[in-house]
């Protein structure tokens, strides 16, 4: 089959390789239909991600139909059309039984090496590294899935695969990160990264309640998607002094809610910039944070900073004390994707939301090397790049 | 036992490992370079390894100096535990049945219980099997377990307790193994173990973890034969049309 596979730095092509089997009996195959790529894709692309080998098929955001199935599968069946989460969780772990399926206990077979990292480490990952395990990714024509009894979710046939493909990563992302601001009536939100879990996250911030939402971005059509799908009120940060003017449009008591979309890799012009990127060329820190340090210093007292955006290892220069004497409360994580899936489901059913805005590019997954660059320097106006396996 | 000569070790068990490899170094460079200067270093390669595997050094002697730990027959222990989403019962029930134990500690072969004695075979990860016989003292009711080897011939003696206690809330069971151990040849070849990651400590955690997921899911999480396991070249072929190089921005031109 054709996958797309991780062969270096700024190095990713589609090869032929051997299909995949399945290995336990909760295992199913999935023929993927429609597949996405991520921004936290780039940070492996970008080499600022431990533990990639050569010949890694990449991609986590991915659905299809079943094909095969192991003995253990009992609730699902051959030619059933699925959304898979990407985290990969066994449901009966005790993170699992509390609907923390990111912490899955079970589901990374090189759980010793994320223990070592992180103390106690997360769930397996589809197509994000042996650290979260080696599971081959969803860039491909076939994935296995493992717990796929507890992963795959059946969605109507009525539903294009845009309309709910999303489901498998950054529309439950966005909602969780939205979810954690704990938003109440009159709330201001203030999003840095009009990406697309930027996107997602604003839209849910409004189905949630939130009076007024800031975004913050420098790509015009970013921020033209955030103004016109999700009411957001936007700022350039090329242009505009952005603690400023948030400060003014919230009567100088700072947004109720900040949320970093962006993570590891941010951009910031000026001095700021050129020394995060010099000591992340070093080696001197993994992450850059000029986004997050910014929301810490405009939120309000007692505000609430929520971090969907994706962080590796150590960053420096992490504004602790403007924190502390702020009060304020920070929330993060990798994405609890199984508790939201369904839910989220029942909205697109229901014509509620249709998180397709965020797509920009449709193209063919031969040319995914193509559609990593034109994602990666966001030429042509990028947003979201969705890949078809079969053209 | 210590190998060959009589001597009290009066080297310590890192520093023995080193000389090993200093010495075995030095002995394969001599070989591969055949000449006068090579006859020395062989010899200087040859005195390294001596000491490094006797663990006694005749310098030091002369010199009345002694780098070894006291007392290098003492064991070594570990504490692993694991916790369960599981009941107590339930866990303490199927860690009782002995022909389980292949299916979650990887490097056994098999167990075989004949009355009250159990006959290991453990694989070491190195090309061959060592064997030990071993009794066990089940408490039921306080739910532990007391292990014993009883082989005196055997390579590896250890011993130990298995103990299963309720975890606190409704957080399931804990499994705790206490245990020490002694291998033949000295403080030494175990502390080399357990630097190779052979050691009993971190065996019996994967295997612990292993239970746990044979307990919690019926499985055990694997990529094993998963693309990413296989040798690259081997398996698959570019398709060179498809191949595009991304440039690398992420120079310094952030402005």
């Amino acid at each position: 089959m054709k996958a797309l596979c991780w062969h270096g730095t700024n190095d990713v092509r589609v090869d032929n390789v051997p299909d995949p089997k399945l290995l336990n009996p909760r295992d199913a195959i999935i023929e993927v239909t429609r597949t996405a790529i991520c921004g936290s894709d780039l940070h492996l692309v970008n080499g600022f991600f431990p533990t990639m080998k050569e010949g890694d098929i990449l991609g986590h955001e991915f659905m299809g139909r079943i094909v095969d199935k192991g003995v253990g599968v009992k609730n699902l069946n051959i030619g059933d059309r699925v959304v898979v989460p990407f985290t990969i969780a066994c449901g009966t772990c005790s993170f699992c039984a509390r609907g923390q399926t990111s912490f899955c206990d079970n589901s990374n077979p090189n759980a010793w090496m994320a223990d070592t990292f992180c103390g106690h480490g997360g769930s397996g990952l589809f197509g994000y590294s042996h650290l979260t395990g080696g599971y081959s990714g969803g860039q491909a024509q076939y994935v296995r899935v493992p717990f796929a009894d507890v992963g795959a979710l059946v969605v109507p046939e009525n539903l294009d695969d845009e309309q709910v493909l999303f489901l498998s990563d950054i529309l439950p992302t966005g909602y969780m990160a939205a979810e954690n601001c704990r938003i109440q009536k009159g709330d201001i939100v203030a999003v840095w990264g009009c990406g697309p879990v930027g996107l997602l996250t604003m839209l849910s911030a409004r189905l949630l309640g939130a009076e007024r939402i800031i975004a913050i971005d420098r790509f015009p059509e970013r921020l033209e998607k955030a103004k016109t799908f999700c009411s957001a009120e936007t700022i350039n940060y090329s242009d505009a002094g952005v603690v400023e003017l948030i400060n003014q449009m919230t009567g100088g008591r700072g947004p109720d809610a900040c949320i970093d979309a962006v993570g590891m890799e941010a951009h910031a012009h000026g001095i700021q910039g050129v020394y995060d990127n010099v000591k992340q060329h070093l080696r001197l820190q993994t992450d850059r944070s000029s986004a997050l340090r910014e929301a810490i210093y405009v939120c309000r007292k007692g505000g609430v900073v929520s971090i969907p955006g994706v962080y590796s290892g150590l960053l420096d220069k992490f504004p602790l004390g403007i924190a502390f004497n702020k009060g304020l409360e920070f929330k993060m994580g990798q994405t609890h994707v199984h508790r939201y899936m369904k839910p989220l489901l029942d909205l697109i059913a229901r014509g509620d939301i249709d998180p397709s805005f965020v797509i920009s590019h449709r193209m063919a997954l031969s040319d995914a090397p193509k559609a990593y660059e034109i994602f990666k320097h966001k030429q042509d106006q990028c947003v979201k790049v969705v890949l078809d396996p079969a053209a | 036992m210590t190998l060959g000569y009589r001597a009290e070790p009066n080297v310590n068990s890192y520093e023995r490992i080193a000389s090993s490899l200093a010495g075995l170094a030095l002995i394969t460079d001599a070989v591969r370079r055949r000449n006068l200067t090579a006859v020395v270093e062989g010899a200087i390669g040859l005195g390294l390894l001596s000491r490094g595997a006797t663990g006694s050094c005749q310098l030091y002697q002369a010199l009345g100096v002694s780098t070894a730990e006291k007392a290098s027959a003492t064991p070594i222990g570990f504490h692993c535990t694991v916790s369960l989403n599981k009941p107590i019962d339930e866990v303490f029930r199927a860690w009782c049945s002995y022909d389980m134990f292949p299916s979650f500690m990887t490097y056994v072969n098999e167990v075989e219980k004949e009355s009250d004695v159990s006959e290991w075979s453990v694989d070491t990860g190195l090309g061959f099997s060592i064997k030990w016989d071993a009794v066990a003292d089940v408490d039921e009711k306080e739910k532990i377990i007391a292990w014993q080897v009883v082989d005196e011939e055997a390579l590896v003696q250890h011993e130990g307790t298995v103990y299963f206690v309720e975890a606190p809330g409704d957080r399931g069971t804990e499994i705790h193994v206490h245990g020490n151990y002694q291998v033949i040849g000295g403080a030494w070849v175990a502390k080399l173990g357990e630097f190779l990651h052979l050691g009993p400590k971190r065996l019996i955690n994967e295997d612990l973890r292993r239970f746990k997921q044979m307990m919690e899911t019926d499985e055990i999480a694997t990529t094993h034969g998963e693309l990413s396991e296989r040798r690259v070249a081997k398996d698959y072929e570019t398709t060179a049309s498809s191949r595009s190089q991304i440039e690398d921005s992420a120079g310094l031109g952030v402005l």
